[in-house]
């Protein structure tokens, strides 16, 4: 199957790659890591402690939902990061 | 000597206020923790600039203000990227980015900080794709990227409406919007709607693309519950008796890749509380909203507020009220010259005026019935943050721990990272089913506000 694409117009100019949970996405520069995910249909991005699956909820920076690992570091907001070319993505687990 | 105003909050109201209070020749410090400035209505799009989501009316006032905002932008000190996590007495005010903090000791501090979305608490309302409405139109506005495929709309009030008809613009296919009431019942307020006739005529364009894109509109439905197995495949909705309680043999499932819900907002209140101003509860305004005057002025010397942060205005009262304040801030210690800003501005305040009387009639819309509380079953989480369920919860009241600070100290609700913004009015509603909530008082607000870096902490510095 191959992985959507939901941006809403073709993007031009350099796309490049990161990690997320040991998947190549693809992203384009200024994009954030929520947005890169969603744009290719992933949604879960962190179990809570009492091991439901959270993902992106206020999209605005204020409810902490979206808090995953990125490049090592926990409780890090999907909807604020901006994505960086090679950054790795994991699904936080609890606290981190 | 020109005073030193400091403005949280680049939305409409910190722009309007940024633009007047330079005007009058304040020193104007402006911060915002967004990369960018326009605030939630008027957010830009960090990556493509060609992006236009909205009507025209409304992205003609976005060039407006961002153009008026542009041409004084360099001489004020506008910080993106900062977050206010602290305000006391003084004003004195704590700010960071990343890396470093800093304590700000202007003459005045307005807080321009707006809302943030609420939704009530119902199973499966914490699966991934279940989001707030207003978090998928920022995901399209500022990103460019549709949410999903198929999306189900759950809510109240007007931004659910316009949502769904900017996604299925941008072709999303929006399988149901269920709205808690009918829009009809606007029509009783005559006045309110002239008053507001931008707004309506708004809101008739976005139903008229409703109407185009063949949605199904459903009025009195309510969520029951959200299912999917690592991300919600389906809701199941039904219509409601008038006072929220679902109605047993409506039910429906629909299929769906996200569910968006808006049931009103919460005001971003913490920084004027922790500065001690005085409050009062409104649930159907956001929650605790800082007492005013007409301008803008709070209990607290050298604190103003203005915006969505004052409870729930809309735009059109957020610039206005923008303006409003950033002139008083200008001349804060003078009071005859403050009390003549009445006069000097009256079109500002008239316009401020006119808009309230529409938003009060919204605000019907917002006023959530008892039997919404009774969408959560025991499961059901309250506090996403700290995993509290309601039965938690529940059981705290039980044994007579009905303040807040007590629930939250038996249950750890409203201790995690969002510092209860996302559950603090849901507890409170709880508490308060059969009871006057008028005297319920918020929790302490904690030093930080927000969560920032100890690195921040670490590397600060005071004037
Ligand atoms: C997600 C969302 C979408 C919305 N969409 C619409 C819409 O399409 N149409 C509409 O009419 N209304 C919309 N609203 C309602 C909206 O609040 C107002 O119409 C309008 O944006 C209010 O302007 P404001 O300047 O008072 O606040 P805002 O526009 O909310 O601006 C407040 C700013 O303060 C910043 N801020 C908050 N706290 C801090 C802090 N501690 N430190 C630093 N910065 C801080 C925020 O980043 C934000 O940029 C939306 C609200 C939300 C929450
Ligand atoms: S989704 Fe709420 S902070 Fe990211």
């Amino acid at each position: 199957m191959n992985a959507p694409d939901r941006r809403i117009r073709k993007k031009t100019g350099d796309s490049f790659l990161f990690e997320f949970e040991g998947r190549s996405i693809t992203a384009w520069p200024g994009e954030t890591v929520a947005a890169a995910l969603i744009a290719s249909g992933h949604y879960n991005l962190r179990t809570a402690e009492d091991q439901s699956n959270r993902g992106l909820f206020c999209g605005i920076g204020m409810c902490w939902e979206c808090r995953c690992v990125v490049d090592g570091n926990p409780n890090t907001r999907a909807c604020m990061t901006e994505v960086k070319p090679g950054m790795i993505v994991r699904r936080q687990h609890g606290v981190g | 000597m020109p005073l030193h105003v400091v403005i949280v909050g680049a939305g409409p109201a910190g722009m309007a206020a940024a633009i007047e209070a330079r005007r009058r020749g304040s020193k104007v410090t402006l911060l915002d923790e967004m990369a960018r400035s326009g605030g939630q209505i008027f957010r830009q799009s960090a990556i493509d600039s060609e992006l236009r989501v909205g009507l025209p009316s409304e992205l003609k006032r976005k060039a407006d203000l961002l153009s008026g905002f542009n041409a004084i932008s360099d001489q004020i000190d506008y910080r993106a990227n900062h977050t206010a996590y602290a305000l006391f007495e003084g004003p004195e005010l704590h700010v960071s980015d990343d890396n470093c903090s800093e304590v700000l000791k202007p003459d005045v501090v307005i807080i321009a900080t707006g809302v943030c979305e609420r939704a009530v608490p119902f199973p499966g309302w914490t699966l991934p794709g279940v989001v707030n409405v207003g978090g998928a139109q920022t995901l399209l506005k500022s990103q460019g990227v549709k949410i999903g495929e198929r999306v189900v709309i759950a809510g109240s009030g007007a931004l659910p409406i316009a949502v769904a008809a900017q996604l299925s613009k941008a072709g999303v296919h929006v399988v149901a919007v269920a709205m808690l009431y009918p829009m009809r019942s606007l029509l009783v307020h005559p006045y309110a709607l002239w008053a507001g006739r931008r707004v309506v005529l708004e809101g008739f364009s976005y139903l008229n693309v409703l109407r185009q894109h063949d949605i199904l509109m459903l009025s009195r439905y309510v969520p029951l519950r959200a299912d999917g197995s690592d991300h919600v495949e389906s809701v199941q909705i039904a219509q409601h008796d008038g006072t929220g309680r679902p109605v047993p043999g409506t039910e429906k499932r629909v299929g769906c890749d996200i569910l968006a819900l808006n049931y009103g907002f919460t005001v971003n209140s913490e920084l004027a509380a922790m500065a001690g101003v005085d409050m009062t509860y409104r649930p159907e305004q956001g929650g605790w909203i800082p007492i005013t005057d007409q301008f803008c002025r709070t209990s607290c010397s050298g604190v103003l507020v203005a915006g969505d942060s004052g409870g729930l205005r809309g735009a059109w009262v957020a610039q206005a009220e923008g303006r409003i304040a950033g002139a008083v801030a200008s001349r804060y210690y003078d009071e005859r010259a403050v009390s003549n800003l009445s006069q000097e501005m009256s079109q500002s305040f008239k316009e401020r005026s006119r808009h309230q009387s529409f938003q009060k009639a919204m605000q019907q819309f917002l006023q959530l019935p008892t039997g919404v509380w009774g969408w959560a079953d025991e499961e059901t989480v309250v506090c996403r943050c700290e995993c509290v369920t309601q039965k938690q919860i529940q059981t705290a009241i039980d044994n007579g721990h009905t303040s807040l600070n007590a629930i939250k100290r038996n249950t750890r609700a409203g201790m995690g990272w969002c510092g209860g913004r996302m559950c603090m009015q849901n507890v409170a509603a709880q508490v308060s089913v059969g009871k006057p909530s008028e005297d319920l008082q918020p929790m302490t607000p904690r030093p930080v506000a927000r969560p920032i870096s100890l690195q921040a902490i670490r590397n600060q510095t005071i004037p």
